[in-house]
C-alpha cells in the first residue's frame, strides 16, 4: 500500500470519526449498508474530499463504488488525483 | 449588521436592501390579496439577476458568494416572503441541475434557468411523503426506450408558474431525479387552495399520469438522488430561510422600534414602558443572534467546510423560531395597526410559521442535529 493512500485512508477515518460513533471501520466496511451515517453523511463527505484533496467530482462520479467504504473512497481520490495530474 | 461584513459585503447588502425596498414595498401586499406574484415581478429578478445569483459565472449566473446570496435573501425577505420563495426554489432546482446535470442540461436548460429566462419548481414532498423522503411514490418505470413518470407532488413552491420541474421519484427501488416540462401533456398542475402563509407563491399540485420524458432527462445517477441532491438543494434552500428569516426579524424590528418611539400611552413614549423595552430588546438581541448564526453559515460555506451542514441548520433552526416569536410580537405591539394586511406585519406573521416548515421542520432539523451534538460532546470527554 503506498504512503498517499494510507495518509488518505487516514484523513477519511478521521473525517467519519466527527460523524459516526462506534469503532474505526475497516477500509472494507460499506459506511452506509451498516446504517454508520445519517442522510447528511454523503453530502459532507462528498464536500471533505473536494475541499480536502482539491478534486472536483463530476456527475459521473456517483457511484456507489466509489465511496462506499473507505477502501474505495482512497482508491477513487487517487483516481481523481491522477486524472487532474493527467490534464494539467 | 455591517461589523460582521467587510466593507465591500456592506455595499452589496445596501444597495439591495434599497432597491428591493423602494421597487417592491409599497406593491408586495397586492401580491398576497391576488394569491400571484405578477409576471413583471419575475421577469425584473431576472433583469436583475437575482434568479441566477448564486450559480456559477461559467454557467451565465452571478457568481454571488453564500454571504452575498445570503444578504440578497435579507433583503428579499424584509418585504415578501414569496418573492424570496421564488429565487430560492428556482436556485434550488437550477443549482441541482448545474452541480449534476449532464453536460447537454448543464449548457442548455442550465444557462436559461442561470438568466432567469425559464422558471424552476422542485417538487420532492409527496401527500404522505414530507419530511421522511424515502416514502415518496412516485415512479419512474421505462418504456420503448422512454422514461414514464407516475405520481403526485404537493405544496409544491411557483408549482403554478414554473416552465420546468425537477421532480423526485422511485426508479426500480433506487431515488432518482428528472426535468419535465410544463408542456410536457403528462404533467398538469392544480393550485392547492388558500394557504396560511406564502400566498404569493403559486403554492400547486404536480400530477405527473403516464408522463413521457427521454431518458437524458434524468440528472444525476440512481441512487444517488436522497443521499447527495436533495441534501445539496436543502442546503441552499435552508440558507436562504435562515437569511429570510432574518431580513424579516428585521422588517419587524424596524416597525416595532419607530412604532415604540412615536406612540403615547398613559403619557409616556411606548418605549417608556417596561413590557416594550423587554419585547423590544429581546427582538433585537435574537435579531443579532440570527445575523451571526447566518453569517457563520454562510462563511462556512464560501470555505467549503463540510461543518457548513450543521451551520445552516442551526441558522435555519433558529432564525425561523426567533421570526416566529417575533412576529407575532410585533403584531401584539402594534395592536390594531398590527392586524391590518397593508402594514406588512400581518404578512410576516402567517410566513413566518411557514418558514418553520418548509427546507426541514423545526422537529426534523432537531432530529438531524441532536445525536451530533451527543457523539461530539462524546468524542470531548
Amino acid at each position: 500500500m503506498s504512503a498517499p493512500s494510507v495518509q488518505i485512508d487516514q484523513a477519511v477515518i478521521d473525517f467519519l470519526a466527527q460523524y459516526s460513533p462506534g469503532p474505526v471501520p475497516n477500509l472494507d466496511e460499506d459506511l452506509f449498508a451498516t446504517g454508520r451515517v445519517n442522510s447528511l453523511f454523503a453530502l459532507q463527505l462528498l464536500t471533505f474530499l473536494e475541499k480536502n484533496f482539491q478534486i472536483a467530482l463530476a456527475p459521473e462520479d456517483l457511484d456507489l463504488r466509489n465511496f462506499a467504504t473507505v477502501g474505495k473512497v482512497t482508491a477513487f481520490v487517487l483516481r481523481k488525483q491522477a486524472q487532474a495530474a493527467g490534464n494539467a | 449588521m455591517d461589523h460582521l461584513l467587510s466593507a465591500e459585503e456592506s455595499a452589496h447588502h445596501s444597495s439591495l436592501t434599497e432597491l428591493i425596498r423602494k421597487t417592491w414595498h409599497e406593491e408586495a401586499a397586492g401580491w398576497e390579496r391576488s394569491q400571484e406574484l405578477p409576471e413583471h415581478v419575475i421577469a425584473w429578478c431576472a433583469e436583475q439577476g437575482l434568479l441566477g445569483a448564486a450559480l456559477p459565472r461559467s454557467a451565465g449566473g452571478g457568481g454571488w458568494s453564500a454571504i452575498e446570496t445570503g444578504l440578497m435573501y435579507e433583503a428579499l425577505g424584509r418585504i415578501s416572503a414569496s418573492l424570496a420563495s421564488l429565487v430560492n426554489v428556482h436556485g434550488m432546482a437550477a443549482q441541482t441541475v448545474l452541480k449534476w446535470g449532464t453536460e447537454q442540461q448543464r449548457a442548455g436548460l442550465g444557462a436559461h434557468l442561470a438568466a432567469g429566462r425559464r422558471i424552476a419548481a422542485i417538487c420532492m414532498t409527496e401527500q404522505h411523503a414530507g419530511s421522511d423522503l424515502a416514502a415518496i411514490k412516485t415512479s419512474v418505470t421505462e418504456r420503448q426506450g422512454k422514461l414514464v413518470l407516475n405520481g403526485t407532488k404537493v405544496f409544491i413552491t411557483f408549482g403554478g408558474r414554473a416552465d420546468v420541474f425537477l421532480i423526485f421519484a422511485q426508479h426500480g427501488g433506487q431515488s432518482t431525479a428528472c426535468l419535465v416540462d410544463r408542456e410536457n401533456p403528462g404533467l398538469s398542475t392544480y393550485p392547492m387552495g388558500e394557504t396560511l402563509g406564502l400566498r404569493a407563491a403559486s403554492l400547486a399540485r404536480v400530477e405527473l399520469r403516464d408522463c413521457v420524458i427521454d431518458r437524458d432527462a434524468a440528472v444525476g445517477r440512481d441512487g444517488f438522488a436522497l443521499p447527495v441532491l436533495v441534501p445539496l438543494a436543502l442546503e441552499h434552500g435552508r440558507h436562504a430561510v435562515a437569511w429570510m428569516a432574518t431580513g424579516m426579524l428585521q422588517a419587524c424590528l424596524d416597525a416595532c422600534a419607530s412604532y415604540a418611539g412615536e406612540r403615547q400611552a398613559f403619557g409616556r413614549a411606548l418605549v417608556e414602558h417596561g413590557q416594550v423595552q423587554t419585547l423590544l430588546t429581546r427582538m433585537a438581541t435574537d435579531l443579532e443572534a440570527a445575523r451571526h448564526l447566518s453569517v457563520a453559515a454562510s462563511r462556512a460555506l464560501d470555505a467549503g467546510d463540510p461543518a457548513a451542514t450543521e451551520r445552516v441548520l442551526m441558522a435555519k433552526y433558529f432564525a425561523c423560531r426567533a421570526a416566529e416569536e417575533h412576529t407575532a410580537q410585533a403584531v401584539q405591539l402594534l395592536a390594531s395597526r398590527g392586524v391590518l394586511e397593508d402594514g406588512g406585519l400581518a404578512r410576516h406573521y402567517r410566513d413566518s410559521k411557514v418558514l418553520n416548515i418548509l427546507e426541514g421542520t423545526t422537529q426534523i432539523i432537531e432530529r438531524l442535529l441532536a445525536p451530533g451534538l451527543v457523539h461530539a460532546a462524546g468524542r470531548r470527554r
